[in-house]
């Protein structure tokens, strides 16, 4: 079926930098830089990665992070936590803003 | 079935095991390479494929029906070989070795003739409650213990080596600890090998060493003296599973990509020989699994006069590239 998202393009992530070459260097030296083991180790920073794919839904960042936490060492049940915290971050920031709603019910109201 | 769809299955069980871009042989050479031997100091013993479990991961297909042992006269024939070869490590491997009924007498004899004997062990063997004598002959003998431990996630563990296996390595390790092993300064080495439990390579040693270290102290309070990540081998059981699951052709291309060139000078089979249940020689036990005979050529152990001699063709083929990727395999 046709779709949007290839698994097959992934690996042609690279290929950004045809057209705009030293934007695309600047940026793949960051990212490299920003996952080489530092005060976190590689498997902790992969483990942050995963959890953000979630956040921002993207099936690329999922399937590189999925394969990466295992091939660091992480277990499934770590992955899965970290997606929970995915999970809680993201339905407490809607829950919090139950607070903005309530201050505007409340001036509101009588 | 229709014929249609019987193509169509063919067909993508024939992409699915299409082997790597460039043949290993092809990779070395394109490489500057060559694969021989190095000076001779293992001697690994398969004594059979007979084992009490029917891992995914097991690359010899061993399990509970297998029937291929080392028999008693195999045994005094390796036994002979060792004597007239002076090997300084003897790893004794299967199957379940603890399985082999000759086991006791094979440990017994080499303690005199090598400083080093090595029992590659899946724990759940050697704590069936029925080789209590086992254990205290190891402990008396200094055998170090190799164990299977493939991951400390218990999920993903018995997914790979079947229901309650890994509460039951806990039970066995807690053992191991209690008779001195694992305890610096005891002279009782239990080493620990973790395998993914999947299609996906294994991660670097040194962190998850102290990673396996950390949670196996805290949660069981079990101890190690080392732990070695291998990656899975695509053969056997392994294969099998790869192929099914639709993870073959990825995980041939995973290792293809991840050949590193400097891990060849270390690989294994430049320092050990393997010999098989019946008596036959291999470069490693993967050759011994995929039936590729020491430097392609079926010799018996009876016929050696001793150590293969340094300088000497090694038989390879697709599955070596799991020993040359990333850090590899030694």
């Amino acid at each position: 079926m046709e779709t949007y998202y290839k698994p097959e393009d992934l690996p042609k992530f690279e290929e950004i930098g045809k057209d705009a070459p030293e934007l695309a260097k600047k940026f793949f030296d960051y990212y490299g830089a920003v996952f080489a083991e530092g005060e976190l180790t590689e498997r902790e920073k992969s483990l942050i990665a995963l959890a953000v794919a979630h956040t921002v839904q993207c099936p690329y960042c999922i399937d590189a992070y999925t394969q990466a936490c295992l091939e660091k060492g992480s277990s499934l049940a770590e992955m899965t936590e970290a997606i929970h915290i995915v999970t809680a971050i993201r339905g407490g920031a809607s829950l919090v803003h139950g607070v903005q709603m309530r201050n505007i019910a409340e001036k509101l109201s009588m | 079935m229709s014929d249609g769809q019987i193509l169509h299955v063919r067909a993508k069980l024939s992409s699915e095991e299409s082997t790597p871009e460039a043949p290993f042989s092809l990779t070395l050479s394109r490489n500057s390479l060559k694969l021989n031997r190095d000076k001779t100091h293992t001697l690994q013993i398969n004594v059979g494929f007979l084992c009490n479990q029917i891992c995914r991961h097991c690359h010899l297909d061993a399990g509970p029906g297998r029937k291929e042992n080392m028999e008693a006269g195999i045994v005094s024939e390796v036994i002979s070989y060792a004597r007239r070869s002076q090997f300084e490590t003897i790893d004794i491997t299967g199957g379940a070795p603890e399985l082999n009924p000759n086991i006791g007498k094979l440990i017994e004899e080499m303690t005199s003739l090598a400083p080093r004997i090595m029992l590659r062990s899946n724990l759940s063997a050697l704590n069936d409650g029925k080789r209590d004598h086992l254990m205290e002959l190891l402990k008396s003998l200094r055998v170090v213990i190799v164990a299977s431990f493939p991951s400390l996630n218990e999920l993903q563990a018995d997914s790979q080596r079947g229901d309650k296996s890994f509460q039951i390595s806990i039970d066995a390790l807690k053992k191991l600890n209690a008779l001195g092993y694992g305890h610096n300064g005891s002279g009782l080495e239990l080493n620990l090998v973790s395998n993914p439990t999947g299609a996906f390579l294994p991660p670097l040693q040194v962190g998850m060493e102290k990673r396996f270290r950390q949670v196996l102290k805290k949660k069981w309070g079990i101890v190690f003296n080392n732990l070695f990540n291998f990656a899975n081998v695509p053969l056997g059981r392994f294969r099998q599973w790869l192929v099914k699951s639709g993870n073959f052709r990825k995980y041939m291309e995973k290792l293809y990509s991840s050949f590193n060139p400097c891990s060849v000078d270390g690989v294994m089979c430049r320092t050990l020989v393997s010999v098989s249940w019946d008596g036959y020689l291999y470069d490693c036990d993967f050759n011994l699994a995929g039936g590729l005979f020491m430097g392609g050529r079926k010799i018996h152990v009876s016929e050696m006069p001793g150590p293969p001699e340094p300088g000497n063709h090694i038989a390879t083929t697709d599955h070596c590239y799991t020993c040359t990727a990333g850090a590899g395999f030694t």
